[in-house]
């Protein structure tokens, strides 16, 4: 590491202390650096969708054709619940924070998470959450089987007996109170940890979209622990929602409090992610940043108030205001799709792997958004509810949105996490069978869905002539399967023979490209001028080097690929 | 460097006025209903308040180096491993409620040493 630059525009900071031994498990695992921290959330969560995944490969082989082939109902209702709840709470959900947990103090200028322990006790909560969500599997009952809603009084001990139902419930409660403990952290280190000069409307987009996760975090995730442990006491004999004929509707309205914005949580990060990755891959800064904020904002609030349109069906809320609340979404998620498009016209792009992903996000999201405007439309929604177009719409939306965001997010930084770059023909193998993926897969859906095909069953009759659409979503989830499957062997192999790289490979716009890859303890030994979102683009434009402005010019290896 | 931190208040004020406006135009819908208001006023009202807190909690935060922060820390990893054994304890019997119990007042005396030490060397950093 070069020393602290003497540069008169350049701000001193404490040199990274510590050695480079290689660190234990344990030191890993009880680390109070944010990075570790990030990393090792987003690894289990990572290994959490692999699970996931592969729950929803086995039902997609049953759903291949007519006819209950290798699994029960009773298996397959515990598949469905399990896949939609290792995707929510022990995937998508711990995935961004761990990213934030990362990136957030990196990208303000900041040497460390601000009650780091919160963070660190977040992680651990979560991953015990979800070895007592599995475990369900080894008890005599089997798992939970009431689906990730755990929908009240399917999920009464009556209707849903036995232990596992139990460590479902809990198992909620721990990895939303880790979550919740990892955004509070996130929240108080962008309050108060900003380097100075790091004004709010100098926080790059990312930051700007993970403090607007955060703001639903705190607001949502109390409504569900309390209304998981309310629930676990109706199952032990406390009359909670059993008590009153209105308790299915008063769980329904708690729980979707909590439901839909967690939608927004999983992807919104992941908007940042994406205007950053286009912003530098376009070579220009990002078209509206300032809109686009404010956008941001009146997304996630409106993302507060929406949640009533999961309920149309049950004509106990006001479907008039619902649906106007979640049509109003349009034009906040308009706003960013049009920063998007107008950075990416201005510019000068490079179709590299990470802008490839974030195209592949703005495409696949768009299905999700407009058919989310579809069924926003209580007519509309009557008429699909329930049924394979609901599950292709949220699926574009986690799958197009999050999936596609995430693995935009991980090819970017990836160089930054390791100091090498992933292999871009393995790379571009990886979107091509990812994206085709999803179309072949949620596609077919849509059709199935508009022609009544139910969701949560295992079976159907051979007289609807569903067989060949179920076929080509089947074959559309393997390709699925083999796209993460190059990743994995890409990034395996990238990990010990990817191309060494520098501290700014893609000509980065942000503070986190200031600094070395991977960053050292503390993150910067030094930072360069703040006079906006992009302080790095800032410096190019006035023709200096970045690098050379932070002392990190002797850290770009030679055979470095130009940007 | 230019410029200081400009506090962090102003964007969750803004948020929870954004909520606040959803709730008021609420109104003309929920009729009778209590849950909708509730949760959505309630969900407003937090924002607000919380927002306010941070405006008026300025507490200085060391902004350069890392702190004192210390480079591990086990007691916290016990201490969220005892929280999740009580909380299985909660389906598998009282026993395990006690034994989580047990472990996480030892937990919570190690994160009290950790915080300890913490402060000490703090002040040794700054003397």
């Amino acid at each position: 590491m070069s020393a602290i630059s003497p540069r008169p525009a350049v701000v001193p900071l404490r040199p990274p202390v510590g050695s480079r031994r290689r660190a234990s498990l344990l030191e890993i695992l009880s680390s109070t650096d944010h990075k570790r921290i990030g990393l090792v959330t987003m690894v289990t969560a990572f290994c959490f969708f692999l699970l996931g995944g592969s729950l929803a490969l086995t039902m997609r082989a049953e759903l291949q054709k007519p006819g209950l082939q290798f699994l029960t109902d009773h298996t397959y209702n515990e598949l469905f619940t399990i896949h939609g709840s290792t995707m929510f709470f022990l995937f998508a959900v711990p995935v961004v924070l761990g990213v934030g947990l990362y990136f957030v103090p990196l990208q303000i200028g900041a040497a460390r998470l601000l009650w780091p322990r919160l963070a660190l006790a977040g992680y651990w909560l979560f991953a015990a959450g979800g070895v007592l969500m599995y475990s369900g599997f080894l008890t005599q009952q089997g798992a939970a089987s009431f689906g990730w809603t755990a929908y009240f009084p399917l999920s009464d001990a009556n209707a849903s007996p036995g232990v596992g139902a139990d460590f479902w419930v809990l198992a909620v409660i721990l990895a939303t109170t880790g979550g919740l403990l990892q955004s509070v952290s996130l929240l108080g280190t962008i309050a108060r940890l900003r380097v100075p000069g790091m004004t709010m409307l100098r926080m790059p987009l990312f930051t700007w979209s993970q403090l607007a996760t955060v703001f639903m975090v705190i607001t949502g995730f109390p409504v569900l622990i309390v209304t998981m442990a309310l629930l676990q006491m109706d199952r032990e004999g406390v009359g909670i929602f059993s008590a009153s004929p209105e308790g299915p509707v008063t769980y329904q309205h708690l729980f979707w409090f909590y439901g839909h914005p967690v939608v927004y949580v999983v992807f919104f990060p992941l908007v940042g992610v994406v205007g950053e990755i286009i912003a530098t891959f376009s070579r220009r800064r990002f078209f509206g940043f300032r809109v686009t904020v404010l956008s941001l904002l009146a997304f996630s609030a409106i993302s507060m108030a929406v949640w009533g349109h999961h309920m149309f069906a049950t004509d106990q809320v006001s479907n008039r205001y619902f649906s106007l609340t979640s049509t109003a979404l349009l034009v906040p998620a308009g706003i960013e799709y049009f920063g998007f498009l107008a950075t990416m016209a201005g510019g000068r792009i490079r179709f590299a792997s990470p802008m490839l992903f974030a195209i592949g996000f703005v495409l696949l999201f768009l299905i999700g958004g407009l058919t989310g405007i579809m069924v926003a439309s209580p007519p509309l929604d009557y008429h699909v509810h329930d049924t394979y177009f609901v599950v292709a719409h949220f699926h574009y939306t986690l799958f197009g949105g999050t999936v596609f965001g995430l693995f935009a997010a991980i090819h970017y930084w990836f160089p930054k996490v390791t100091g090498r770059l992933l292999d871009e023909r393995w790379a571009k193998a990886t979107f091509v069978l990812l994206f085709v993926g999803a179309l072949a897969t949620f596609i077919p859906m849509f059709v199935l869905g508009s022609e009544g095909m139910t969701r949560r069953v295992a079976d159907y009759l051979p007289l609807h002539h569903w067989t060949t659409l179920n076929t080509i979503s089947t074959v559309g989830a393997f390709t699925i399967a083999l796209g993460v499957l190059t990743f994995l062997v890409n990034l395996m192999r990238s990990l010990r023979l990817g191309e060494l790289v520098g501290p700014d490979p893609w000509e980065g716009q942000t503070l986190e490209w200031a600094t070395t890859s991977p960053p050292p303890r503390h993150n910067f030994t030094a930072l360069p001028p703040i006079k906006s979102h992009t302080p790095l683009f800032d410096l190019r434009e006035e023709g200096r080097e970045p690098l050379r402005e932070v002392g990190l010019e002797r850290e770009v290896p030679r055979e470095e690929v130009p940007a | 460097m230019s410029g200081e931190r400009k506090p962090a208040y102003p964007p969750l004020a803004l948020w929870g006025i954004f909520l606040s406006v959803l709730t008021g135009v609420g109104v003309i819908f929920f009729g009778t209903s209590v849950s909708t208001p509730a949760l959505l006023g309630g969900a407003a009202l937090f924002a607000l308040v919380l927002a306010l807190a941070l405006a008026v909690s300025r507490r200085s935060v060391q902004v350069e180096g890392g702190g004192t922060d210390p480079e591990g820390s086990p007691a916290t990893v016990w201490l969220a491993l005892s929280l999740a054994l009580m909380m299985a304890g909660v389906a598998l019997g009282l026993w395990l409620v006690l034994i989580g119990g047990g472990m996480a007042l030892i937990g919570i005396g190690g994160v009290i040493r950790e915080l300890r030490a913490q402060r000490a060397a703090g002040r040794e950093a700054r003397r």
